[in-house]
């Protein structure tokens, strides 16, 4: 399935008939089957789908966490595949920012030195990585929590420090695994939000996997997973959901389940 | 939560004070945490490491402090060269010689002087009826080459008087004299105390009792023709091998050894051919085996239980290097604890030791070296754990 082409500059990541198979050829599990797709900077892309539908080995595979079987994977437009773990791992430090359902927060640092340490990865040190991690916790209106260990926060502040930590270092893509499943609605809301500001206000690309079907306003762009391949692709999400609300329909779940405008059948797709 | 409309680069000039100051690593402080935090595993370790320092130092304190022990009389004396009868291994158990070949080695070019000395186990009977075995060491007190040291009262000159002999304080309460003026018998014999010193260990426990050579001849029954060694000095400039072979060609029926090479000979003996190094080292590297065992051990469970702070790390773009220097650095930590708390009380332990009879010899090296090499066990102790962090499923972070 080929989407529309927005501007080459603004291409994040792109995968390219991706496949994954889990196990030896007697038991393999193909997780993940042909899947094209491209991330571009300043949206914000919803993965969504039933569990084992292979929205999280995607999310491995464009992390650079987990090698493809088939297929390539480009960031920047340069092949990723193929290259070493130190490689990798470089790649990851300097494009790549994560967010967990569990927010993985290190227990023993506070919340700034959580934030600190993805800076120290790329390489910084000395009293300007404090004064950076006590910034961006600042602009995430976590200022006086920043000596908080993290079991001494909610868990709207952990996700929040698990953002700050991956913004921090300016990524190209911020990958969120289930960013709002651990949190109430209220927090949920927040986090959602704040992803999209930093997609929209930062131009980063923010690709989120969720069952959450409450944050798909926040979405540009909504991909649908189902037995390892794309079902269909809902764009122009944000847009319309704003035009929705704006005439007083309140029913997001016809809308996350597809079906209206705006939501391309992979089949239709395919097919032509 | 603040304005979003403020940029983040917009906020970068704002002033800060530095509230917990920067002055280590965020990998540094988190290593230290991880290993501080669980003070009962700290604890451990630290205990741990700290047996193992104890053990190593104190087997190999007293493995030093035999060694300078057993040879204290040949590196004491004034003698570059020693000859010795026929095939002795150390010099509290030699067999004797005729005193003659002292001027076959005065004949030799490049000596200076010749002196003999007598060094004889014998009995000590005390004041209460009591025996001891004691070493009588018979030396000249009017050119000694060797001479007891380490005075607490009286003089090497005091052993010109007839009787005279010279104890240390160490071994008083063994030979059952304390004082200056006391007599006591040796082989029948009546011998006085004129003088004590401090600090003069033996190896055998047999103490040494100085002597001039007449008393010892007498104390020990070594015949007037003969001695136990023959003492050489060299004259300034005199090639040491040299001479040593010219002296073996002049006294073919005695063995002729540098100083060195006598004390090392010695040495040797007692603590290679009677097994007894070999015992202090085995009981050293248990020290090793079980500090290694249990830094390992600590360290492992620590790990385990953060493996999926590991995977984070690991996610975010770690490398293996500095995963490895978080394990390093808490394995470091436990050790440089245990290391300290081990150390002290090797010390605290030679200073309670220093009266008696056994010497826990500790110097600046010994303690380096052990440092280094209780370091060096963190490092090995960290290694199953470093493969396991390394090894990490990173793609586990998403479950």
């Amino acid at each position: 399935m080929h989407e529309e082409t927005q501007p080459s500059s603004s291409l994040a990541a792109e995968l390219r008939n991706i496949s994954v198979t889990y196990g030896a050829a007697g038991a393999a599990v193909q997780a993940v089957r042909g899947v094209s797709l491209e991330v571009h900077r300043g949206e914000v892309l919803l993965l969504m789908g039933p569990s084992g539908s292979g929205k999280s080995t995607l999310l491995q595979v464009l992390g650079c966490i987990r090698q493809a079987t088939a297929g390539s994977i480009f960031m920047d437009e340069r092949p990723v595949h193929g290259l070493a773990e130190s490689e990798l791992s470089r790649l990851r430090c300097d494009r790549l920012g994560f967010v967990f359902q569990h927010y993985n927060l290190l227990p023993s640092l506070r919340a700034w030195e959580n934030v600190a340490l993805a800076l120290e990865l790329k390489g910084q040190s000395g009293f300007q990585v404090e004064v950076s991690s006590r910034q961006i916790l600042s602009y995430l209106g976590l200022e006086d929590r920043a000596d908080a260990y993290p079991a001494e926060l909610s868990g709207g502040e952990k996700q929040r420090v698990a953002i700050a930590r991956a913004v921090v270092g300016e990524p190209d893509i911020i990958l969120a695994d289930e960013p709002t499943a651990a949190l109430d609605a209220a927090s949920g809301a927040q986090v959602a939000r704040l992803l999209a500001r930093i997609a929209h206000e930062q131009g980063r690309a923010v690709v989120i996997v969720t069952h959450d079907s409450r944050i798909s306003g926040i979405a540009d762009r909504i991909v649908y997973l189902e037995d390892g391949a794309i079902r269909s692709i809902q764009k122009n999400v944000r847009v319309q959901m704003k035009s929705l609300r704006e005439s007083g329909i309140h029913d997001m779940e016809d809308h996350s389940r597809g079906g209206a405008d705006g939501v391309v059948d992979r089949r239709t797709a395919v097919n032509g | 939560m603040s304005d979003p409309s403020q940029s983040i680069e917009a906020m970068d000039s704002r002033p800060r004070k530095n509230r917990s100051g920067w002055q280590s690593s965020v990998a540094f402080r988190l290593a230290w945490r991880n290993i501080t935090r669980d003070r009962i595993r700290l604890i451990i370790a630290v205990i741990g490491v700290a047996f193992a320092v104890l053990l190593m130092t104190v087997q190999l304190g007293l493995l030093i402090g035999f060694a300078v022990t057993s040879s204290s009389l040949v590196d004491r004396a004034q003698a570059d060269i020693w000859i010795v009868p026929r095939g002795a291994k150390d010099v509290d158990q030699a067999g004797n010689m005729f005193e003659r070949q002292k001027y076959r080695a005065l004949g030799v070019s490049g000596v200076d002087s010749v002196q003999s000395l007598i060094v004889r186990f014998t009995d000590w009977k005390r004041p209460d009826g009591g025996t001891e075995s004691v070493i009588v060491v018979g030396i000249d007190p009017v050119r000694p080459a060797l001479q007891p040291w380490n005075f607490v009262e009286g003089s090497v000159d005091n052993l010109r008087i007839a009787d005279g002999v010279v104890i240390d304080e160490l071994y008083s309460r063994k030979l059952g004299v304390s004082k200056v003026g006391e007599t006591v018998e040796i082989m029948g014999r009546r011998a006085r105390v004129v003088g004590i010193t401090s600090q003069i260990r033996t190896f055998t426990q047999s103490p040494y009792v100085f002597s001039n050579l007449k008393n010892a001849r007498a104390w020990t029954r070594l015949p007037d023709e003969r001695t136990t060694y023959l003492l050489v000095r060299a004259l300034p400039g005199a090639n040491l091998s040299n001479l040593r072979n010219a002296l073996q060609a002049a006294v073919p029926a005695s063995d002729v050894w540098t100083a060195r090479e006598f004390s090392w000979r010695t040495r040797f003996y007692w603590l290679v051919t009677t097994g007894m190094g070999a015992s202090l080292l085995i009981a050293a590297v248990l020290g090793v085996i079980v500090g290694l065992v249990i830094v390992s051990q600590t360290l492992y469970s620590a790990t385990m239980e953060r493996l999926q702070e590991y995977a984070t790390i690991r996610a975010m773009g770690a490398t293996n290097r500095y995963l490895q220097a978080i394990v390093l650095r808490q394995s470091l930590v436990s050790g440089t604890l245990g290391y300290v708390v081990g150390t002290a009380t090797a010390i605290l332990i030679a200073w309670l030791s220093r009266e008696s009879s056994a010497t826990l010899m500790l110097s600046y090296p010994l303690i380096v070296i052990l440092g280094v090499v209780t370091l060096t066990m963190c490092v090995g102790a960290s290694l199953i754990s470093i493969r396991k962090v390394l090894r990490v499923d990173t793609a586990s972070v998403f479950r």
